[in-house]
């Protein structure tokens, strides 16, 4: 699933949560499927350190950049 | 006659060309030749033709705006002012803007290419992708070494340091730029893993960005799997994978902007869904809690052998009213079946006869008119308890 769409659903669900129009049971379904959405956004924000990479004549290799890729602003 | 200084008379010279309204705008036809482009970004070269040449200069902010680069032979359609450089005398068209003349130029070729791809429908709005809102990895094609890489890099991990970046390096001018360019875009192309790329360079009025204008490249963008910016130059250029590409920026680092969100925002938004949800499912279970507890405090939940009693009544009185009910219709039958038996009673003809009356035969059958009878005739007679014999003595109607 990408991000996105978790996100979308998630928001689905809280709308439905808080309009109340659902019975116990669904209400309890839904909630349950909107904290396994937010984990798993979730995961995917606290990725913490990215690759940065070089693809040359198809091999993959860290890359290092003149002055490094310190992320200082 | 006056004695002037040189300095004085190239002075005069030049005002006087100033002055002449004609000389301010001039648009000049000629050949290129001694070009020479200027580390300070000025351009000067010679303007000729058969019979006369001309010098001729542009200076960097005219020529800021020219995507390409003038050739000795070329032929070239100059519009400027002349003037002279008083320092040395020297006479000589300045450039305002220059534009190509002739069968097969660069700048008509790229008219026509332009036109012919839009036309095959490459660069048609509907193409367009919309970026992914949250990329994990993204594919960069640009040259290895210089500023737009770094600017890429930097900016997108600032704003996501989770961002995954993998960069497909490239020629990005000269002649083999074109093919590198394409090489480059299809190393990444068969990468599933990559979310978006992002192809470009640095920009200025020195770089040559012609490359971004080559068929083979603006196709190759237009073939992208995934949704692709184009980052080449700067603000005011403009190349043709601009327009193949879904989404154009000005520069590298502004691409890097639009492709990578800011990741705090997503976790404060998240933090905000948690909440909501939280929220969402309490109230609704405390909303459930008031309702239980209501009912709980009806008499019926309090006092239940209530409700036995209420149902022992009920039945007492079911019972009670079925014997009643019994009763009367067992009375009324009674009645009805007294009535019946004494209506029984009176049509039966033995209680006619207990009244006085009797039944005659004669001859068999019963009489039942003066008429079937004769004087002197005889005939028997029944009354209630008995029989009797007679014989008609008198006979009258009426």
């Amino acid at each position: 699933m990408k991000f996105e769409e978790a996100v979308s659903r998630l928001e689905e669900i809280v709308r439905v949560l808080e309009s109340g129009d659902v019975p116990l049971e669904e209400s309890l379904r839904l909630f349950e499927e909107g904290v396994a959405m937010a984990r798993f956004c979730q995961r995917l924000l606290d990725e913490a350190e990215g690759k940065v990479a070089e693809l040359v004549e198809g091999e993959i290799r860290p890359l290092e950049l003149e002055g490094g890729t310190a992320l200082e602003g | 006659m006056a004695v002037l200084s040189v300095r004085e008379l190239n002075h005069y010279v030049r005002r006087l060309l100033e002055q002449d309204r004609a000389l301010q705008e001039v648009a000049v036809i000629g050949e290129v030749a001694n070009f020479r482009a200027h580390p300070s970004g000025h351009l000067y070269f010679t303007l000729k033709d058969e019979e006369a040449s001309i010098r001729a200069v542009m200076f960097r902010s005219r020529r800021e705006r020219l995507r390409w680069l003038p050739e000795n032979g070329q032929s070239v359609l100059a519009i400027g002012r002349v003037s002279l450089y008083e320092r040395d005398g020297t006479y000589q068209l300045y450039v305002d803007s220059l534009e190509p003349v002739g069968v097969g130029s660069q700048y008509l070729a790229l008219l026509e290419r332009k036109a012919r791809l839009e036309a095959e429908g490459l660069f048609r709005a509907d193409r367009k992708r919309r970026l992914p809102v949250f990329p994990r990895w993204i594919g960069v094609v640009t040259a290895r070494q210089g500023a737009a890489l770094r600017d890429i890099v930097t900016v997108a991990r600032r704003r996501n340091p989770g961002i995954n970046i993998l960069v497909a390096p490239a020629l990005v001018q000269g002649a083999e730029a074109p093919a590198s360019i394409v090489a480059a875009l299809n190393a990444l192309y068969a990468r599933p893993e990559l979310d978006v790329i992002i192809v470009g360079r640095g920009g200025g009025g020195k770089e040559d960005l012609s490359a971004f204008d080559d068929e083979a490249v603006v196709r190759a963008v237009a073939a992208s799997p995934v949704p692709i910016v184009s980052a080449v130059g700067h603000e005011i250029d403009v190349t043709l994978v601009d327009f193949a590409a879904d989404v154009r920026a000005p520069t590298p680092s502004a691409a890097a902007e639009l492709v990578v969100p800011q990741r705090s925002e997503w976790v404060m938004e998240l933090a905000v869904c948690r909440e909501r949800l939280q929220k969402a499912m309490a109230g609704r279970l405390e909303r459930l809690r008031l309702q239980v507890r209501l009912l709980a405090s009806r008499r019926v939940l309090e006092r239940p052998e209530d409700l036995l009693a209420d149902a022992r009544q009920r039945l007492d009185r079911a019972r009670i009213g079925l014997a009643q009910t019994m009763r009367s219709s067992l009375n009324g039958l009674r009645l009805s079946l007294a009535h019946q038996a004494a209506k029984l009673d009176a049509l039966s003809p033995l209680a006619v006869l207990a009244r006085g009356y009797a039944v005659l035969h004669a001859e068999g059958r019963i009489v039942k008119s003066v008429r079937n009878l004769a004087l002197g005739q005889e005939f028997t007679g029944r009354l209630s308890d008995g029989s009797f014999t007679g014989r008609v003595t008198h006979l009258a109607e009426g």
